[in-house]
């Protein structure tokens, strides 16, 4: 158990319209593990981070940090809890018109004085900013605004406001599918290199898979809600992976799994007649 | 739903392509976008009738207008010339108003930022706060300006001060209902990061909400700012201080040409202003 940094027991995710994101997911994660999540779009990997992350509730099974269960938290006590999970997601959420200081600064908040309301931040906080910024080589563009920067230097920004909270788990929603493949190779390689000096556990969703095979040692097909196959990732073959997206490319499930409230599917309906 | 044998869309849809099926709600809800709803052209028709009914009562007629240019082209002609000795106490009272204006915005936004977070669902999503604070807002902005005024000359006699309270009380409420639904529009993948961090509430707004919303915020107060000024330039008719009290007993008084000047005055201001605050919400946003 001391081993285990994140466990999800039996993971469920049901959507207010009854939708059924996650069928049962069972996953232990070892500490200064990294591992990376696969699956067609719609398989359910963003809803299981999401719940990892404690975003979303689960409507069924556990989700536990450390031996912490995630659902029995409230209060400053669950506030202190997730601050120890650190995420990255596929839009980087930064303020724009923030510059990157201002940004990574966010991540320290969580123990930050009530000077912070007047962006007052003690000597430390601003320390573990500077270096984190400086390690992703973005020093030049410290004082630059957010929204000035490319797609790569924003996605390291967003990663080095998930390390200034100091976390002992990273949790990544497909980091660079907004990014070019080149770009989007230094960004992963920038998280998995960091990860490993902080000596983190770390969950990447990642839809190349290329990419995952070759940052993560262990591979988590998922389809439909189900964790298909759980693997280290020299087990996983191309059989394995075809199965994995079978009917991807003709939308199958994106079908499957769209939610049936009728707001969203006129939506979905017009998007389709669009295209 | 299809009469007879006629397969249902769903099996139609299944035995032609092994793909999955399309639901019947959705080829309805397509159907439902395409033509106007019946409840669309009931609402136009309705909004036609209250036009109508609107220009009828306040008695909209082009004849009435046409008849009356002559009396408006005698009135104008009356002005001439402006009196420039009423030019130094004009460009006084201006100030006066100026001061109302800038005083009674700056302190209705300080008033208005915290009500209109208190407004927002985003940020407090306790319906009993943000329906209190909104109801709170709702009354207040029910009230005109010039009402206000009449209250605070009442209750602290003639002069500025009512009219800057005026303007306060006017700003704070109108602005806090435009910032909380500027809050509420917000995009929150930021702030929702930040949450996730274990950033409080207060550090998200200062941090991530105020940040984010300021230049639209500043835009609007500037047109605020515009607005206000041209409200005090009225107060003046209720006592309440600035350049509409000088306005007001030269009209009674019949100095034709110093209500022109005073006119004037406050035009050259007012469009001043205006060029102003455009160039900086063209530089905000």
């Amino acid at each position: 158990m001391s081993e285990t940094a994140l466990v999800a027991d039996d993971l469920y995710y049901r959507y207010p319209d009854g939708t059924e994101a996650l069928r049962g997911v069972n996953l232990r994660i070892a500490r200064g593990e990294i591992v990376a999540v696969l699956g067609p779009s719609g398989a359910g990997k963003s809803t299981l981070f999401r719940c990892l992350a404690g975003l979303d509730a689960a409507t069924g099974g556990a989700v536990m940090l450390d031996g912490i269960g995630l659902a029995s938290l409230s209060g400053s006590h669950r506030r202190r809890v997730l601050a120890r999970i650190g995420l990255v997601f596929q839009e980087f959420h930064l303020v724009g018109n923030a510059t990157v200081l201002s940004n990574v600064l966010i991540g320290r908040l969580a123990g930050a004085s009530l000077l912070s309301l007047f962006h007052l931040m003690n000597r430390e906080d601003r320390e573990i900013a500077v270096d984190l910024v400086a390690r992703l080589g973005l020093t030049p563009q410290l004082r630059k605004r957010a929204d000035a920067l490319s797609g790569g230097q924003r996605q390291r920004v967003a990663l080095a406001r998930a390390l200034a909270q100091r976390p002992s788990v990273l949790l990544a929603d497909e980091p660079v599918a907004n990014l070019d493949p080149v770009l989007a190779a230094g960004v992963i390689d920038d998280i998995v290199r960091m990860v490993r000096a902080e000596g983190l556990t770390a969950v990447l969703n990642l839809h190349d898979v290329s990419l995952a095979r070759r940052v993560a040692p262990r591979l988590v097909g998922i389809r439909a809600g189900r964790v298909q196959f759980d693997l280290p990732t020299d087990e996983v073959n191309d059989a394995l992976l075809d199965d994995l997206y079978r009917g991807d490319h003709d939308g199958e499930d994106a079908y499957e799994l769209v939610p049936a409230g009728s707001d969203e599917l006129a939506r979905f309906a017009m998007s389709k007649v669009l295209l | 739903m299809s009469g007879g044998n006629l397969p249902t869309v769903r099996e139609r849809t299944a035995s032609t392509s092994g793909r999955a099926p399309v639901d019947p709600e959705m080829v309805r809800t397509l159907a439902r976008i395409r033509r106007p709803s019946t409840l669309t052209i009931a609402g136009s028709i309705v909004v036609i009738v209250v036009i109508v009914l609107s220009a009828q009562t306040s008695e909209l007629s082009v004849g009435a207008l046409l008849n009356g240019a002559p009396n408006i082209a005698d009135f104008i002609g009356r002005m001439f010339p402006p009196d420039l000795g009423e030019l130094p106490i004009a460009i006084e009272l201006m100030w006066e108003t100026l001061g109302i204006a800038i005083t009674g915005t700056v302190f209705g936004l300080v008033f208005a930022v915290p009500l209109a977070l208190l407004a927002s669902r985003t940020v407090f999503p306790n319906p009993w706060v943000r329906q209190t604070t909104r109801a709170v807002i709702n009354v207040v902005r029910a009230i005109p300006e010039l009402m206000w005024a009449l209250l605070f000359v009442s209750a602290v006699g003639l002069g500025p001060l009512a009219g800057t309270l005026a303007i306060i009380v006017g700003t704070a409420a109108g602005v806090a209902r435009l910032f909380a639904d500027i809050f509420e529009a917000a995009d929150m993948r930021a702030w929702q990061a930040a949450s996730a961090t274990g950033a409080r509430r207060s550090q998200r707004i200062a941090w991530v909400l105020l940040p984010q919303q300021l230049p639209t915020m500043a835009s609007y107060s500037l047109l605020i700012l515009d607005s206000n000024v041209r409200a005090a330039s009225l107060l003046g008719l209720v006592g309440a201080g600035g350049i509409g009290m000088e306005l007001n007993q030269k009209l009674r008084l019949f100095e034709y040409g110093q209500v022109l000047t005073i006119v004037l005055v406050i035009l050259v201001v007012v469009i001043a202003l205006d060029q102003v605050s455009s160039y900086l919400r063209k530089r905000l946003v």
